[in-house]
């Protein structure tokens, strides 16, 4: 029997940005098309946060803990999701 | 949709997702069907060359002879293959160069003439070759008039298409070094000395985008008969019309492994690996460099090697050999360029179209590639190369006129032998990068 009241499906991504580190980088994750994507980051640092979904999404990192960015994929494929500043990949997503 | 923010990231780099990984099971039972179905081909049915680059297309109706006439086509030259050249090829004759032509009309020609073949692998060439021509032209600039010397072949594109072909591989993350998209607009520095000196060859021989045009519009079926009518006819006759100049097999190699690299770069074992190795974005994309480099070096070692391994010819020609046979390498680069880019060629090409016509409504249709198409594209060009024969006949040549030549029976049993080897190499190093 299925619940109605669940939650939707959504994947969560920690990002931390400490001292010009980054956790966690070139991870492998799977995610549904049109399933929501968050990427939470605790930055000390400002930075851009690139998703090479199509169409792409571009976030603004700023200098605080607790940022939250939300996005959905629509087209399967391989997205990745990079550090601008910093030239990081943190995670590659397989959509399908 | 795309929204004003996504339109900004594309403007900095080829961005987008990419297709989703080939199952290990399809890309295995993908490269044991080329496998068993190209050496069935080549042991029991390929004894004798079957691809002649003198053999006769079928001629089109006259009006493209005709409108290529009026500009000016030097027809019968006297260099080899000239009966056979393909249209993409004409605009990088010396004499054409020369030549003041409207750029709009060269525009269109190229695009016609090119229409014929790959796009994806062409679209490259028409859109960045052709305005250092037309610049050059435009701003009425005359070269020094300098000779490109004949012994430097097409070296220059060897060091010059590591970064274009691989354009987003040597940088840290899929946004490409700014350096690389610069270095081959046309403003660019880098192909203005060059082009400056000795405008006639160097646009033929050393830029990128024009010899990565040449090499894929040996895949053309459209060609030029002996009378210079524009014809239709098997690709595959047309292969071995390729120029053979020092460094093609490298060219050929850095093409091949370039590719391959794309896809092994962007795995998170090679990611990790470059990350733990390197402290700043200049020693990664070193690394990452070195790592194409060894890609291509592969390619054209193993290449080398198995042509050069072939038996009954004299030293002379046993060190040609290896240029003879590039062009069987060229089938291999474009379905592995199409089998990788397939997905950018459908989606970017509706951007661009869109883009260009303005149509404000239209939306880009994404289409998810299959893999197995993938994968199909990648076989079939293993497939096209792997007993594309032509290279025996050069081979076979070769054993006529060798002093001490075996039976006949041991040219042809050499024949056999040489034809699996030399393409072998470039069909081993294609599947492993493709997996």
């Amino acid at each position: 029997m299925s619940n109605e009241q669940a939650p939707p499906n959504r994947l969560v991504i920690d990002v931390t940005i400490k001292g010009g580190n980054v956790t966690p980088t070139n991870e492998q994750l799977k995610s549904g098309i049109k399933e929501q994507i968050v990427v939470r980051v605790n930055s000390d640092v400002a930075d851009e946060l690139h998703v090479h979904s199509t169409p792409e999404h571009s976030f603004n990192v700023e200098a605080k803990p607790m940022q939250s960015f939300q996005f959905t994929v629509d087209v399967p494929g391989k997205v990745d999701v990079e550090l601008h500043k910093l030239n990081k990949t943190i995670a590659t997503i397989q959509v399908q | 949709m795309i929204t004003d923010r996504s339109v900004a990231v594309l403007a900095h780099g080829l961005g987008g997702s990419t297709d989703l990984p080939i199952p290990f099971a399809y890309a295995l039972i993908g490269a044991a069907w080329a496998l068993t179905f190209t050496f069935a081909v080549v042991a029991l049915t390929w004894r004798r060359p079957r691809f002649d680059p003198d053999k006769p297309g079928r001629p089109l109706p006259p009006v493209g002879y005709h409108a290529d006439r009026r500009t000016g086509h030097p027809l019968g030259r006297g260099d080899r293959g000239a009966a056979v050249r393909g249209l993409g090829r004409d605009h990088r004759l010396p004499r054409s160069a020369g030549r003041a032509q409207p750029a709009a009309r060269r525009v269109l020609r190229a695009v016609v003439g090119r229409a014929g073949g790959p796009l994806a692998c062409r679209w490259p060439g028409v859109a960045c070759d052709l305005p250092v021509r037309t610049v050059h032209r435009l701003l009425g600039l005359r070269s020094l008039g300098l000779r490109y010397p004949e012994s430097m072949g097409i070296g220059p594109r060897r060091s010059a298409c590591l970064p274009s072909s691989g354009s987003s591989s040597p940088a840290p993350t899929r946004d490409p070094l700014p350096r690389s998209g610069f270095g081959y607009s046309p403003i660019s520095p880098s192909r203005w000395p060059g082009h400056c000196a000795a405008a006639k060859r160097w646009c033929a021989r050393a830029d990128p985008f024009e010899v990565y045009s040449v090499v894929a519009s040996r895949l053309s079926a459209l060609r030029r008969n002996h009378d210079g009518r524009i014809a239709i006819g098997n690709p595959f006759d047309h292969l071995p019309s390729l120029p053979v100049r020092p460094g093609i097999v490298a060219v050929l190699a850095v093409l091949l492994g370039s590719t391959a690299f794309d896809s092994v770069s962007a795995t998170p074992k090679w990611r990790n690996f470059v990350d733990e190795h390197t402290g700043s974005i200049a020693t990664a994309t070193l690394l990452r460099t070195a790592g194409l480099l060894v890609f291509a070096g592969v390619v054209a070692g193993t290449f080398w090697l198995a042509a050069r391994a072939t038996g009954g010819v004299d030293p002379q020609r046993r060190r040609e050999l290896p240029g003879l046979m590039a062009h069987s390498l060229i089938p291999i680069v474009i379905g592995y360029a199409f089998a990788h880019y397939l997905t950018y060629l459908v989606e970017r090409g509706q951007q661009t179209i869109i883009g260009l016509l303005g149509l404000s409504h239209a939306e880009v249709h994404y289409v998810a590639v299959n893999a197995s198409v993938g994968v199909g594209r990648h076989q079939g060009g293993l497939c096209g190369g792997r007993p594309h024969r032509r290279c025996d006949r050069r081979a076979r040549q070769g054993i006529a006129v060798a002093p001490r030549r075996s039976s006949a029976d041991g040219t042809a049993g050499n024949d056999a032998g040489d034809g699996r080897l030399h393409v072998h190499p470039g069909s081993i190093s294609c599947s492993a990068g493709g997996g």
